[in-house]
C-alpha cells in the first residue's frame, strides 16, 4: 500500500509492463520515459517553474521527425467514466464531469491489483500540487490574481462534490465497501481530484475527460509544443464506437423526424457502451434487397455431361468470390477477432510529432493553448512567456462601466441582452478556462487536422464539473477579459461598442435579433484586425483604417471604448496590487515545493501584470488619438 | 444413335438464347428446367434463381460454399427448408419486418442503459422464460441419430407459435430459422439444415422466443448417441464454467468480474474461452446492455442492481478461443476445428443475489452430466 517506498524505476518497470499487456505500443528507438529528476534540467532551460510532483517525463533518443508516430494507445486503455464499472451507477445518481471521473480513479485504486488499470495508476503521483492542495501561505501569495479568485471557490465545490460521494457510498455499499478504501477521507478525494485536473483530457464526445496512460507522461510547454494528440473525437455518444454503429443511423433518423418523442422516451443518457453483443449487429450489410434468401454461392453451369465449363473456370472464379463477398461484406472466412482487432486500432489515440525536436531532450505535449492563469490553477504550474495569458474581469465591472458611463438602465438593457445572445458570449477557453463551447472544441479540432494548420487544438481540454460548480452562481455570466499582449477579449470590445452607443443606435441593435446578430459579428473582426494592427505597431488612425473596411464603427465609438477599457485594466490592476503579499522567497534547499510554489505564484502576477500594463499603455494611445 | 437434344431457352428473365448449361444444384436436387446460356447471365439470375432451391423433404444435400476452406469436418447441408410462417395474431419484435431484419429499438439511446426491471415485468419475463425451458426441453427429447437439425427447428417453431409465441431468432439480422443449432466446432450460430445428427455428436440448441412484449435466451449442449471423453470433459466444465459465473450474482458485483471464474475454471481443465460472442441484457429487446464477456480482465461496463435481467452463455473451446465465421455470415465455428460447447441461463439480479429465470423444471429430461 505505501507506494512511496516504492522506487521511480520499479514503478517505472511495472508500467511499462502494463503498456505491454494493454496493447499501448511506442517508438522504443525514438523516446523513452524518465524519471522526473532527469528532465528538471531542461525544464530550468525553459524557464517554467518545473512541476515537481509529476514522477516521469518523455525524453527523445534522437531527433524526431514532423509528423512521426510515437505512441499509440487504445481507446480502450483509457479511464473514462462512461466506459467503467460504475457507469450505470453514475447514470442512475445523474453524476457526471470530473466528479464521476475522479471516483471512477478513486475506485480503480479502491481495488489495488485486481484493477485492470493497476499498474497505471501505481505510477501515477500521490496527487499534482496544484492551488487546489496549496496551504494557506501559499494561497495567500495569489492575492489578487485570478487564480486567487477561483480556488476560493474551488474549496466550496470540492465540498460540495465531497457531499455527493458520500452519498453515492451510502447508496451502494456492496459497491464501495469491499476494501478498506477510506472513502470519507477528504484528503485523499482532494488529491485525486488535484490527479483528474492536472492529467485528464477530453478523449471523445463519449468518453468525455478520461485519463489517458502515456499521453499524461508528457509535460506541457506553451506555444513550442513537439507532439499532439491525434484520434477521432466525433464518435457515437451512444456507444463510443468510432463508426459504422447503428446508433448513429437511428439518431439521424430521430433528427430527421424532429420532435418524433420515441428515442427520446427511452431515456436521454449515453454513458454505456456496448460492444461485442452476441449477435455481430448488422450494421455492415442488409442494404441490398437480394439479401432475402441465405447465401448460397453461385456455382457453376455444368453441361449435360455434368461437367462445368472450363473456359469460363478462371475468368469466373475471381469475379465470384468477389459477388459472393459484396453479398456479405466483412466476415467471409476471416477470424472476427481479426476484425476485432481492426476496429481497436482505429479506435485509438496517437502522439504524432508536431514541431521537430533534438536528440536527448524533453519532449513536450501542449495541453492547448491556455494562459498562465489557467496553467497554473489546473496543472500548477506556469511558462515563463505565455502568448495565451489572459486576465479575467469582473462581469460586475464590466456592468458598472456601463452604469457609469451611460446609465443604470443602460446597464440592465446590457445584462438582458448578454442571456438572450447568449450564444455568442460564451467564453473562449483562453479566457479563464471555464466553461468551452463544443461547438468551438470541435472547431479547433477541425483546425487541427488541417493539413497545414499550426493551431493545436487535438487536446482542447474540457471543463471540470468543479469548476463548472465553482462558476454555479453566476454560471450564465460571460467571462470578460484581458487578453495578451493586452487587448480587450473580442467578445467584450464587441459589446462595449454597442453598449456604450446612444440610445437610438443600441436600441435597434439590441432589439432586432438579426440586426445584433449581423452586427455583432462585424465589430468582433474590426477589432480582431484593430488588435492585430496594434500588435504589428501600425499608428492608431492607420490601423483604425484598415480594420474599418466594412464601416462597422466610428472613431468616436472606438475612443470612447478605449477609455472604458484601460480604466477596467486599471481597476484590475489595482486589484492585483503589488508583490508585497509575496514576502521573501521560501528556501529552495529546505522547501523545495514552498519555493515552486512562491514562483509560479511570482510569475503569475507578474504575467497578469504585464498584460494589464500594457493594455492600459495601449488603449490610452488609442483613446487619445481617436477622440 | 443421337437423339435431337430437346432445344432449351436461358431461364433468366428477358433472355430467350439457347441454353445448354444447367445450374449443378438444381441437378443435384434433382429439379428440371434450370438451363442457362452462359455464367454471366447465370450470375445476373442468381439471387432470384436460388430461392428455388428451397425444397421441402429434399432427397439429396449439397454443400453450399464448396470453394471455402472449413476448419473441421463439419459441412453445412443445403437446401435449407423454405421459411417457416408465423401466424399474423401472434405480436412480432420490431425486427420481424424491418428491412435486414435490423431492430430499431435496440439501435435507440435507451438501449445502451441497463434497465431494471419492474415487478411486473419480472413476472412476465419469468412466464416466457419457463416456456423457453419448456420448449428447449420438447427440442432435446427429440434429439438422436438419424434427426436433421432441421427437423429439430420445426419442432421448435411449433412449439413456440403452439404457447402464442414469436421465435425470436427467425428474421434477426436475417437469420433465417426459429433456433440455433449448433454442433461439434460450431461455437453458436448455427444454422438448422438437412445435416442428420451423428452418434458422437455434440449439439447446442439455443432457444429464444418473444412474448407478451419481452424476450427469453436460454441453451444446452446435449450428446448425441456415444460422445468420447475429451467432449463429455469439455460440456461439463462449460456447465460448471456458467454455475460459477452464476453464483457471483448478486447486487454490487460488477458486470466484468463474471469472467476471471468462468476462464479459471476452463483453464484449469485445458479449455479456452470464447472472445467474440458475449452475455447480454435480456428482456423487452433480445439484446441489449449489458455486455457480459466471458474471459477474464475484460472492461465490461456496469455493476449489478436488482432488477438488472441478462444471459451468461460461456462458449469453452477445447483448443484455441478464435472463432471465424462461415460464408451464410451467421456460423462461429473453431479456427482449429476442435469442438466448443456453450450453456446459456437468463438471470434476475434479486435484493440479495440471483434468480435463474431459466432454471430446469420438474419436467425437464434428466441432465446428461449427472452420470459423468
Amino acid at each position: 500500500m505505501p507506494d512511496i517506498n516504492r522506487s521511480s524505476s520499479e514503478k517505472l518497470r511495472v508500467l511499462l509492463q502494463w503498456f505491454a499487456e494493454n496493447k499501448i505500443t511506442y517508438n522504443e528507438e525514438a523516446i523513452k520515459i524518465v524519471d522526473q529528476q532527469a528532465t528538471a534540467l531542461s525544464s530550468a532551460a525553459s524557464k517554467g517553474t518545473a512541476v515537481l510532483s509529476h514522477g516521469f517525463g518523455v525524453v527523445s533518443l534522437r531527433k524526431l521527425e514532423s509528423d512521426e508516430q510515437l505512441v499509440v494507445i487504445p481507446k480502450s486503455a483509457v479511464i473514462s467514466a462512461a466506459t467503467s464499472a460504475l457507469a450505470n451507477i453514475f447514470i442512475d445518481a445523474d453524476i457526471g464531469g470530473n466528479l464521476a471521473l475522479c471516483i471512477t480513479v478513486m475506485y480503480e485504486k479502491s481495488l489495488g491489483h485486481a484493477s485492470p488499470w493497476y499498474g497505471y495508476l501505481q505510477s501515477l503521483p500521490e496527487c499534482a500540487d496544484i492551488p487546489l492542495l496549496w496551504d494557506a501561505q501559499s494561497r495567500s501569495w495569489l492575492k489578487g490574481t485570478d487564480v486567487g479568485e477561483w480556488i476560493s471557490r474551488d474549496e466550496a465545490s470540492l465540498l460540495e462534490d465531497f457531499g455527493v460521494l458520500q452519498d453515492l457510498v451510502a447508496e451502494y455499499p456492496a459497491v464501495f465497501g469491499g476494501s478498506d478504501f477510506k472513502w470519507d477521507c477528504f484528503e485523499s478525494f482532494v488529491k485525486i481530484a488535484s490527479l483528474v485536473s492536472s492529467r485528464a483530457f477530453s478523449v471523445d464526445v463519449h468518453r468525455d475527460n478520461s485519463m489517458v496512460p502515456f499521453a499524461d507522461i508528457f509535460n506541457h510547454r506553451t506555444a513550442k509544443e513537439n507532439v499532439h494528440i491525434v484520434c477521432e473525437e466525433m464518435v457515437c455518444p451512444v456507444c463510443g464506437e468510432a463508426f459504422g454503429c447503428a446508433h448513429m443511423d437511428a439518431l439521424e433518423e430521430m433528427d430527421n423526424h424532429e420532435g418524433a418523442s420515441e428515442g427520446e422516451d427511452e431515456g436521454e443518457d449515453n454513458s454505456e457502451s456496448e460492444e461485442d453483443s452476441e449477435y455481430d449487429e448488422g450494421d455492415d450489410s442488409s442494404d441490398s434487397e437480394s439479401e432475402d434468401e441465405m447465401g448460397e454461392e453461385l456455382p457453376l453451369l455444368v453441361n449435360l455431361m455434368g461437367n462445368t465449363v472450363a473456359d469460363e473456370l478462371q475468368q469466373d472464379d475471381d469475379v465470384e468470390m468477389e459477388s459472393v463477398s459484396d453479398e456479405h461484406s466483412e466476415h467471409s472466412g476471416e477470424s472476427d477477432s481479426d476484425d476485432d482487432q481492426e476496429d481497436e486500432l482505429v479506435d485509438t489515440l496517437e502522439m504524432v510529432v508536431f514541431r521537430p525536436c533534438k536528440a536527448n531532450t524533453e519532449v513536450f505535449n501542449t495541453y492547448g493553448e491556455h494562459g498562465s492563469a489557467y496553467l497554473l490553477h489546473r496543472y500548477g504550474f506556469c511558462d515563463a512567456k505565455n502568448p495565451f495569458d489572459s486576465v479575467s474581469l469582473s462581469t460586475e465591472n464590466v456592468m458598472q462601466a456601463f452604469a457609469i458611463s451611460v446609465s443604470e438602465q443602460r446597464a440592465k438593457d446590457v445584462s438582458t441582452v448578454i442571456r438572450r445572445f447568449e450564444d455568442l458570449f460564451e467564453s473562449r477557453h483562453r479566457a479563464c478556462g471555464q466553461d468551452e463551447d463544443e461547438e468551438e472544441e470541435a472547431h479547433d479540432h477541425d483546425h487541427a487536422h488541417d493539413e497545414d494548420s499550426d493551431e493545436d487544438g487535438e487536446e482542447d481540454n474540457d471543463e471540470d464539473e468543479e469548476q463548472d460548480n465553482q462558476a454555479d452562481d453566476d454560471e450564465n455570466a460571460p467571462r470578460f477579459s484581458i487578453d495578451a499582449p493586452g487587448h480587450p477579449d473580442l467578445n467584450l470590445a464587441a459589446l462595449l461598442v454597442l453598449g456604450l452607443a446612444d440610445e437610438e443606435v443600441f436600441s435597434k441593435a439590441s432589439q432586432s435579433e438579426e440586426i445584433f446578430r449581423h452586427y455583432f459579428p462585424v465589430i468582433r473582426r474590426f477589432w480582431a484586425m484593430f488588435q492585430d494592427e496594434l500588435d504589428n505597431d501600425t499608428p492608431v488612425p492607420a490601423a483604425f483604417r484598415k480594420a474599418n473596411q466594412e464601416g462597422a464603427v466610428r472613431k468616436a465609438s472606438v475612443g470612447t471604448v478605449s477609455n472604458v477599457v484601460y480604466r477596467l485594466a486599471e481597476a484590475r490592476l489595482q486589484l492585483l496590487a503589488d508583490d508585497s503579499v509575496l514576502g521573501e522567497k521560501p528556501a529552495t534547499d529546505s522547501d523545495p515545493l514552498m519555493a515552486s510554489r512562491w514562483e509560479s505564484a511570482k510569475l503569475l502576477r507578474s504575467n497578469e501584470r504585464k498584460t494589464l500594463s500594457q493594455c492600459i499603455k495601449t488603449y490610452k494611445k488609442v483613446a487619445a488619438k481617436l477622440s | 444413335m443421337t437423339t435431337v437434344e430437346q432445344q432449351h431457352s436461358c431461364k433468366s428473365s428477358g433472355c430467350d438464347k439457347p441454353a445448354a448449361l444447367q445450374c449443378p444444384t438444381c441437378v443435384k436436387l434433382a429439379i428440371k428446367g434450370s438451363f442457362f446460356c452462359s455464367q454471366e447471365c447465370f450470375r445476373g439470375s442468381w439471387a432470384e434463381h436460388k430461392s428455388t432451391h428451397q425444397v421441402s423433404n429434399p432427397t439429396t444435400s449439397y454443400n453450399p460454399f464448396p470453394t471455402y476452406q472449413f476448419t473441421g469436418p463439419l459441412r453445412p447441408e443445403y437446401p435449407l427448408s423454405p421459411r417457416r410462417e408465423v401466424p399474423a395474431d401472434i405480436p412480432r419484435p420490431d425486427y420481424a419486418d424491418a428491412p435486414g431484419g435490423a431492430s430499431k429499438q435496440e439501435q435507440t439511446y435507451g438501449n445502451a442503459q441497463i434497465v431494471a426491471m419492474s415487478a411486473d415485468e419480472i413476472e412476465k419475463m419469468r412466464v416466457v422464460c419457463r416456456m423457453g425451458r419448456e420448449i428447449l426441453d420438447t427440442a432435446a427429447r427429440a434429439l438422436r441419430v438419424g434427426v436433421t437439425t432441421d427437423e429439430i427447428d420445426r419442432i421448435v417453431h411449433e412449439a413456440t407459435i403452439e404457447r402464442k409465441a414469436y421465435p425470436s431468432p427467425l428474421n434477426y439480422y436475417q437469420f433465417p430459422k426459429s433456433v440455433c443449432t449448433s454442433v461439434n466446432e460450431v461455437i453458436c450460430h448455427g444454422i438448422p439444415d438437412q445435416r442428420k445428427l451423428q452418434d458422437g455428436d455434440i449439439v447446442n440448441i439455443d432457444i429464444s422466443l418473444y412474448r407478451d412484449g419481452f424476450h427469453a435466451d436460454l441453451n444446452k449442449t446435449y450428446f448425441v448417441g456415444n460422445v468420447d471423453a475429451k467432449s463429455k470433459k469439455l460440456v461439463k466444465t462449460t456447465r460448471e464454467c456458467l454455475q460459477k459465473a452464476i453464483e457471483m450474482v448478486k447486487p454490487g458485483v460488477l458486470y466484468r468480474d463474471l469472467g476471471s471464474a468462468i476462464e479459471k475454471h476452463a483453464r484449469d481443465n485445458g479449455f479456452s474461452v470464447v472472445r467474440t460472442y458475449s452475455g447480454h441484457g435480456v428482456g423487452k429487446m433480445f439484446h441489449s446492455a449489458p455486455n457480459v464477456p466471458h474471459y477474464a480482465k475484460n472492461k465490461a461496463i456496469g455493476v449489478m442492481k436488482p432488477g438488472h435481467v441478462f444471459t451468461i452463455e460461456p462458449m469453452i473451446n477445447e483448443g484455441s478461443y478464435n472463432d471465424q465465421t462461415w460464408r451464410d455470415n451467421w456460423t462461429a465455428v473453431t479456427v482449429d476445428g476442435k469442438r466448443s460447447a456453450q450453456f446459456e441461463h437468463a438471470i434476475l439480479v434479486t435484493e440479495t443475489g440471483y434468480e435463474v429465470l431459466t432454471c430446469r423444471l420438474p419436467s425437464s429430461p434428466k441432465s446428461q452430466l449427472k452420470d459423468l
